[in-house]
């Protein structure tokens, strides 16, 4: 009955003598949204950048979709192929600089999925027409509006059609006006049934889109359950603090970073 | 006036020669200079040592004595590889434009580490992380997206050092390489008129120079085209 499509244990990670991740468990569902709240410096993104490698933990173990990496001894090919279940949406969008909107979003379908360039662009004009985008597919990243560069960040990623789409943090590069447009497109693509991990501070968009929010503080998940629980009623101490700052301060968009 | 024109059109029938070698000195300087950069970059442990040697020796040793090092040294070297192998190699049958070119390659090699590092290392950490989160190899990220933006980023570099080819491939005119100086060489001693005839050829490498720097900024401006965001 349970099928989980990530499945995170005991993932450790320290900077030098700054223990950043303490142990870390996590288990995410087909289809779930889990939202990852926070405060700056609890080790939120350095988890997102260890499930694909981008940052090697210490320990633990990492199974996307029934494959497991050890991540001590794991291996350049199981790392590609991990990588190729994930996909990330990175804050500040890194979109490939040389390449056009709509080149950016093809690359991984003619390079790591050595698909055919004719169904690519296809393939690639669609998912650009679903993120609004179709008009830009020629234009380079630097032409483009932060809010249009995080949607074709976002189209790169879904178009791979991973297992698992990680966000770390999708708006909080962004001018206030422009972060209602690609919280619509995340929400739009959650509601096709993807499986997402998002970081964010938003916590109005997580009460809407997460199905849970796990809570994390110094290195460890505090506490985790359904938005209505965990927003409302939470149980740790440590969470009801984080929450009344966070309502406290004027708005839900931390700019905080 | 025919004076003027003759020399010229002498000097120039030769152009072609001066221009392969600073041509053929980037080309392989360049390759040398990437692989050497992408060393340093990953500090690989042992071979990165060399790599700085090798940078070491070559930056401080003046290109007219590794003109002379290649055109004297490497027959010297090949002559007892033959002898000892008793292999048939002849190394009278190699111009001297070779060994020319391996002196200015080796030279330009080390400036040119300098500039495709240094382009290398000012693109964003992000866009090789974004590379790998799409899946590709460290080889696909850097063929596909790290290379073709730091070559846009050391153009105005290798613009200059191409010109710095240019001008040391003069330099092959004392390894008996008829280029334009050598030629120039052989016009004056037959003339007497030494002045002259090194304004001209000083004006044929002017406008050579003038030219390429014309090329490589239309290059630069092709590429630039809305690419690069920084
Ligand atoms: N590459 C690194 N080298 C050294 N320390 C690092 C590195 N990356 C992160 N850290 C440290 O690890 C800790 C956790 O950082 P991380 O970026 O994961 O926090 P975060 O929860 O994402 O914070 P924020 O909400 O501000 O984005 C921080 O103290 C940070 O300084
Ligand atoms: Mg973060």
């Amino acid at each position: 009955m349970s099928n989980p499509m990530l499945q995170l244990r005991d993932i450790h990670k320290a900077f030098g003598t700054q223990h950043v991740l303490k142990g870390i468990n996590l288990t995410v569902e087909k289809g779930e949204v889990v939202v990852i709240l926070g405060p700056s410096g609890s080790g939120k993104t350095t988890l997102l950048r260890t499930v694909n490698f981008l940052e090697k933990a210490d320990r633990g173990s990492i199974t996307a979709n029934q494959f497991t990496v050890e991540c001590l001894d794991a291996k350049k090919q199981d790392v590609l192929m991990l990588r190729r279940k994930t996909a990330m949406v990175f804050q500040n969008y890194n979109l490939f600089a040389n390449k056009t909107i709509l080149e950016n979003v093809m690359e991984g379908l003619i390079i790591v999925k050595k698909i055919k360039k004719k169904i690519a662009e296809k393939k690639g004009l669609e998912v650009l027409d679903k993120v609004g985008l179709a008009d830009k597919a020629n234009a380079y990243p630097n032409q483009l509006s932060g809010g249009q560069q995080q949607r074709a960040g976002i189209a790169r990623a879904i178009l791979l059609n991973p297992d698992v789409i990680l966000f770390d943090e999708p708006t909080s590069a962004l001018d206030p006006e422009l972060v209602g447009e690609v919280l619509t497109t995340i929400k739009k693509i959650a509601q096709t049934g993807v499986t997402m991990v998002v970081v964010t501070h938003e916590v109005s968009f997580a009460k809407e889109v997460a199905n849970r929010i796990v809570f994390m503080a110094d290195g460890n998940i505090v506490e985790q359950g359904p938005p209505e629980k965990l927003l409302v009623n939470p149980e740790k101490e440590r969470t009801k603090q984080f929450l009344s700052r966070i309502t406290s301060e004027k708005g839900s968009t931390d700019f905080s970073n | 006036m025919q004076f003027f024109v003759d020399n010229l059109l002498a000097i120039i029938s030769v152009a072609p020669v001066t221009i392969l070698l600073a041509v053929t000195a980037m080309v392989i300087g360049a390759t040398i200079g990437l692989g050497c950069a992408i060393i340093q970059i990953y500090k690989l442990p042992f071979i990165n040592r060399l790599v700085s040697l090798y940078l070491a020796v070559i930056r401080g040793t003046p290109v007219l004595i590794l003109m002379f090092l290649a055109y004297y040294g490497i027959p010297q070297i090949l002559f007892s590889l033959a002898q000892s192998t008793s292999l048939n190699i002849s190394v009278n049958a190699v111009p001297p434009i070779f060994f020319a070119i391996i002196a200015l390659s080796l030279d330009r090699s080390v400036y040119l580490t300098q500039a495709i590092r240094s382009a290398i290392q000012s693109i964003p950490n992000g866009q090789l992380e974004a590379c790998y989160s799409v899946g590709m190899t460290t080889f696909q990220a850097y063929k596909r997206v790290i290379i073709p933006q730091a070559l846009v980023i050391a153009i105005p570099n290798v613009s200059n050092l191409f010109l710095g080819a240019v001008k040391e491939s003069s330099l092959a005119s004392i390894v008996s390489v008829v280029e334009m100086m050598n030629m120039s060489n052989i016009q004056a001693v037959n003339s007497y008129r030494y002045t002259e005839i090194f304004i001209i050829v000083s004006l044929l490498y002017w406008g050579i120079c003038l030219g390429f720097e014309f090329i490589f900024s239309a290059i630069e401006r092709r590429l630039m085209k809305g690419k690069m965001t920084v």
